[in-house]
């Protein structure tokens, strides 16, 4: 026989139920368990029942305990409670109405920002575009330039010393070689034979450099420095970034 | 004439401090007879009117005139409760624990002993109830409040209060089941 828990006994002492009521009438264990809380329960209602009243002075005494102790709320207080009612409703409102109102600032200023660089950027590009070809290739090949002055300075440098670590400089021209044809034939494209020149005679160097390591170790570093004019190239490099840069401050003024 | 609560506070707020004395002589019975249940006895009982009739009006600027305040000060009352329960167990105190009187009369001695040791089996029990289960008991079984009004008179979810009265009853029936043999 299946045994009713706990939860249902203490359920059925409150709201008896006809299919419980029968089972506790043939299973001993559980009627067992059913008086003891009914048995319960009903000793905390005799109690409630029971419960005295006050004694009769009791307001009187509590009164008399706490009057003195009681302050006199005023005419600041009703003002005060006035912005206390008022402020008990609305802060709620008024945070979430202030947080919502800060949030669509941001994001309105995020937007003008963003609506502001884009027409910028399209408007000094497209004015660049029209007096300047080579200025869009320079915005775009910067960092090639720096990354190819590095790599020349460090070709330079191990030159005079006749000797060099070669792995990372070969993959460092490998990884520049691709991006260098790109850079020249748009400067080819653009018009800018300056640019345009410099990164040729840079081709040879990376191609140099990328698939022959083995020509350029001890004598053969100094031809290669001899016959590239690393020197020269080096130069001007320095002078076409040079010349990037200034335009660039000058866009900017 | 008699105010009514609302013109009673409105009163008192305008620096009419006497006006809470109404207040008090009409809501020391409910306060009253809600901590004689949870606390068991009546000098605590006496002790929680008090404080909460002092922290009634203290808070009354926090009062909304659209509510009850006879609900309003019950709360405090349940609290004040809870608090000095909370308070007896941290200065646990050497009371003499008093038998409870006896119903009925006509009962044979035996029963009438029985009963009047079960009672007082169930009050010590319901001293090493938490403070929660002793008052969410007092209040659904000896208070008669519904389980939603409980539970929100204890500042807890409804799951929460039902546990706290299921608990508490497991725990007397288990603290009385030796008597019951008996019987």
């Amino acid at each position: 026989m299946k045994h009713l828990s706990d939860e249902e006994l203490y359920a059925m002492c409150q709201i008896p139920k006809g299919g419980l009521a029968s089972h506790l009438r043939e299973c001993e264990e559980c009627s067992a368990r059913f008086h003891e809380f009914a048995a319960l329960l009903e000793s905390a209602a005799r109690e409630a029942a029971r419960t005295p009243p006050p004694a009769p002075d009791l307001s009187g005494r509590v009164w008399a305990a706490i009057h003195p102790s009681l302050p006199v709320y005023g005419a600041e207080t009703r003002g005060r409670r006035r912005s206390a009612v008022f402020t008990a409703w609305w802060p709620r409102r008024r945070a979430w109405a202030g947080a919502f109102a800060t949030l669509a600032l941001i994001a309105a200023a995020f937007w003008a920002g963003r609506l502001f660089e884009q027409r910028q950027t399209k408007t000094n590009l497209a004015s660049q575009g029209a007096s300047q070809p080579g200025r869009v290739v320079l915005l775009v090949v910067r960092e090639h330039l720096d990354r190819s002055e590095r790599l020349l300075v460090e070709l330079d440098h191990a030159g005079h010393l006749g000797r060099m670590e070669r792995g990372p400089l070969v993959q460092e021209a490998a990884d520049l070689l691709e991006d260098n044809r790109l850079y020249r034939q748009t400067a080819m494209a653009t018009q800018d034979p300056a640019l345009s020149e410099v990164l040729d005679r840079l081709d040879r160097v990376l191609v140099e450099v990328a698939h022959e390591p083995a020509t350029f170790q001890g004598g053969d570093l100094a031809r290669l420095r001899e016959q590239m004019n690393l020197d020269g190239l080096l130069f001007e490099l320095r002078v076409v970034r040079d010349r990037h840069n200034k335009n660039e401050k000058e866009t900017r003024l | 004439m008699e105010s009514t609560d609302r013109e009673c506070v409105e009163a008192i707020l305008s620096g009419d401090r006497d006006a809470y004395r109404d207040l008090v002589f009409r809501y020391t019975g409910s306060v009253f007879r809600a901590a004689r249940r949870i606390t068991g006895n009546d000098a605590d009982a006496e002790e929680v009117v008090q404080d909460t009739f002092l922290r009634g009006y203290l808070q009354i600027r926090t009062f909304e005139l659209r509510a009850d305040f006879g609900t309003w000060i019950y709360r405090i009352g349940v609290n004040c409760s809870i608090d000095l329960l909370r308070k007896r167990k941290r200065q646990p105190e050497a009371k003499d624990d008093v038998l409870p009187q006896a119903v009925d009369s006509a009962a044979s001695p035996e029963r009438l002993l029985l009963s009047v040791e079960l009672e007082w089996k169930r009050r010590s029990a319901m001293a090493r109830l938490t403070e929660v289960e002793a008052a969410a008991f007092s209040l659904r079984h000896m208070e008669d409040r519904p389980m939603d009004e409980i539970a929100d008179l204890l500042a807890i979810s409804l799951g929460a209060a039902k546990q706290a009265v299921f608990r508490a009853v497991q725990k007397l029936r288990r603290e009385m089941a030796p008597l019951r043999v008996k019987q």
